[in-house]
């Protein structure tokens, strides 16, 4: 071998291992390529489930989520912001945060870093009313600036809620105000009603009195007429001034006067009586379980109570059957939800632009049921409410004035209490009327009379 | 076709006869790429064909046992280069076993556009092992020179028969393996 085959040789020799070093490390390479973009491939497969749980969480969660730059800038909104801002996502993708949220950023810049509440702020959604939103939020970095992320919640529907509530607590100390009221009428009927009734004997005392006086007067002035008309001279003088006394106080009208008064007074005294025991009754109405009763009665004395409330509003006509049976029930229960419809009727009366109207009630029967029909021409029920008004707490009338218990306890009195029915019907000419119809035998009654009178037997 | 397969052959042919006669042999072969391969470039397998076409000539052995003699010497410088395919296997046919699910899948990482034949295991006991050989290559005795090669490396002593089952464009060939 030549020197120079060997050089070339010994030259090869390196080239080619060089070229295997070459190799080796290139596959080493490839290797350590292969796995880092395995390692990416898993890496971009987490990222893109945390991106597709993201978006999922985003587009699903309730709350309206706004994402704004430290310089307000909207940079991000969720599906539900979407929804109740009105917008497109791209719509809104830079304007300023004061024009969904009027005066935010300045209140949002003075406060310090962390999570933030403000309870109430009105959001302008595009061509549509302000929302209430409760505005919930954090400001701080958010991937490498300063953001702030604010979260909105309607809370229309719990501002209603709240509104309600104070609207039934208002009512609800208004039933308690008049319940002691009721509570407090029963005392005064109680205290009243003995000294109307010595008034009541009194006057009776009087008019008697007066009139056993006024037979000794007229005794009196026989006699005076016949000296007078004799003539006799020693007692001229006298007549002449008993003549005079009687000419000068109208003695003959201020007699009848006097008896015309008592007499006023007798009959205004027994209505204060009948109404104090009206009052006595209904404040005490008894256990009341089986209690035969005349409707047609119970509405008389139901018009007597309001008669002061439906006086110059009114014009109330009764249309009651005069063969209607008695028929077993809760007395008082039944004359309270008989009076509450009654006033109910006359306030819708007085609510007319005239403020004047007529009601009508009218008792009827069947061979099941006695009906009672009370219709006014007031200012009626709006189809939408009709459902409403048996509804506890329910009312159209101003807070101080309705409890929203009327119907409520009408109805449950009604159809729970006595089995029957409360219904508003259409009768022409008149705007509302409601028809209580009480069954003649009282199924739940007669059980509940037959269980006690099996206890007592027992 | 990978270049390892020709840079290892003519490691071979450099060493069992010179660098000289291994550069008549491409210049009898007449290469397009003239001979020049790297071990993890691809290249034309009409270029391995042509080479050994001529090594075969120059050497006056059979391609046949020329291929087998390559297929052992490659499974030995496999054995050198990627030990780590080795670690998880004791024996020659356990090995042959994973060759489809492990060893290729290796290749494939490192190079995804590979054409590499398929192995079908049919019998796996302790003394016989029948696997079928898929592959358009049609190397079936390289194949075999490899199962020669893996034998003597897990140092065991075996018979090889082979039945082919298709020749076309395709190579299908089942190797039996009986251990002695």
């Amino acid at each position: 071998m030549s020197e120079n085959q060997a050089t070339f040789e010994a030259i090869a020799r390196r080239e080619k291992a060089g070229r295997k070093a070459a190799e080796t490390l290139l596959e080493s390479k490839s290797r350590e390529l292969y796995n880092k973009h395995v390692e990416l491939q898993k890496n971009a497969e987490q990222l893109k489930y945390a991106n597709s749980i993201l978006s999922g969480i985003m587009a699903t969660v309730p709350d309206s989520i706004v994402l704004c730059t430290s310089d307000f800038v909207i940079k991000g909104v969720n599906k539900a912001a979407e929804d109740l801002l009105n917008v497109d996502g791209t719509d809104i993708h830079g304007i300023h945060v004061d024009q969904i949220l009027s005066g935010l950023s300045g209140r949002l810049e003075a406060l310090p870093q962390g999570h933030f509440l403000f309870e109430q702020e009105q959001v302008e959604p595009r061509e549509r009313h302000k929302i209430p939103v409760e505005v919930k939020g954090y400001k701080g970095p958010v991937g490498s600036d300063i953001h702030y992320l604010l979260v909105l919640n309607d809370i229309t529907i719990r501002l209603k809620s709240e509104k309600a509530r104070t609207q039934m607590a208002q009512q609800i100390d208004e039933a308690r105000r008049l319940e002691a009221i009721g509570a407090l009428s029963s005392g005064i009927a109680h205290e009243i009603n003995t000294p109307i009734q010595f008034i009541g004997d009194n006057l009776d005392f009087l008019v008697d009195g007066l009139q056993k006086i006024y037979r000794s007067y007229a005794n009196f002035e026989a006699l005076r007429k016949a000296v007078s008309e004799a003539g006799i001279l020693d007692f001229t003088a006298e007549v002449q001034e008993i003549n005079q006394y009687n000419s000068d106080i109208c003695l003959e009208s201020l007699v009848a006067e006097i008896q015309d008064a008592l007499t006023e007074s007798r009959e205004g005294i027994r209505q204060v009586r009948d109404i104090v025991l009206l009052m006595k009754d209904f404040a005490h109405p008894g256990t009341g379980d089986d209690d035969e009763t005349d409707l047609n009665i119970v509405i008389e004395n139901v018009i007597k109570i309001c008669r002061s409330r439906h006086k110059n509003i009114a014009d109330i006509k009764l249309h009651l059957d005069e063969s209607l049976p008695k028929i077993l029930c809760r007395k008082g229960q039944v004359q309270q939800v008989l009076l509450n419809v009654v006033i109910n009727a006359i306030d819708a009366v007085a609510d007319t632009p005239s403020g004047y109207g007529r009601i009508r009630i009218q008792t009827t029967h069947d061979d099941n049921y006695v009906s009672v029909l009370i219709s006014d021409t007031g200012t009626g029920i709006p189809d939408s409410l009709r459902q409403k008004i048996f509804d506890p707490f329910f009312t159209t009338k101003p807070v101080g004035k309705g409890t929203g218990q009327g119907l409520a306890l009408a109805k449950d009195c009604i159809i729970k209490g006595h089995d029957g029915k409360l219904t508003l019907v259409d009768i022409p000419g008149y705007a509302t009327t409601f028809l209580i119809c009480l069954p003649i035998q009282n199924q739940l009654l007669t059980n509940l009379h037959g269980d006690v009178e099996n206890a007592d037997a027992a | 076709m990978k270049g390892i397969v020709f840079t290892e052959l003519m490691d071979l042919v450099e060493e069992t006869q010179s660098p000289a006669f291994l550069q008549e042999a491409i210049d009898d072969a007449d290469l397009p790429s003239g001979g020049a391969y790297t071990s993890v470039g691809t290249y034309p397998v009409c270029e391995m064909g042509a080479l050994v076409q001529a090594l075969s000539q120059k050497m006056t052995v059979p391609v046949p046992d020329l291929m087998k003699i390559f297929g052992k010497h490659l499974f030995g410088r496999f054995a050198q280069i990627y030990p780590q395919f080795f670690e998880e296997s004791s024996d020659a046919f356990s090995f042959l076993a994973s060759i489809e699910d492990h060893i290729h899948k290796e290749v494939l990482k490192l190079y995804p556009d590979a054409e590499l034949p398929t192995f079908e295991v049919t019998t796996h006991t302790e003394d016989t092992f029948i696997m079928i050989y898929n592959s358009s290559r049609h190397l079936g005795d390289v194949c075999e020179g490899l199962m020669i090669g893996c034998l003597a490396y897990f140092g065991e002593d075996a018979s090889i028969s082979r039945k082919v089952l298709e020749d076309d464009a395709v190579s299908r060939i089942e190797f039996t393996i009986v251990k002695d």
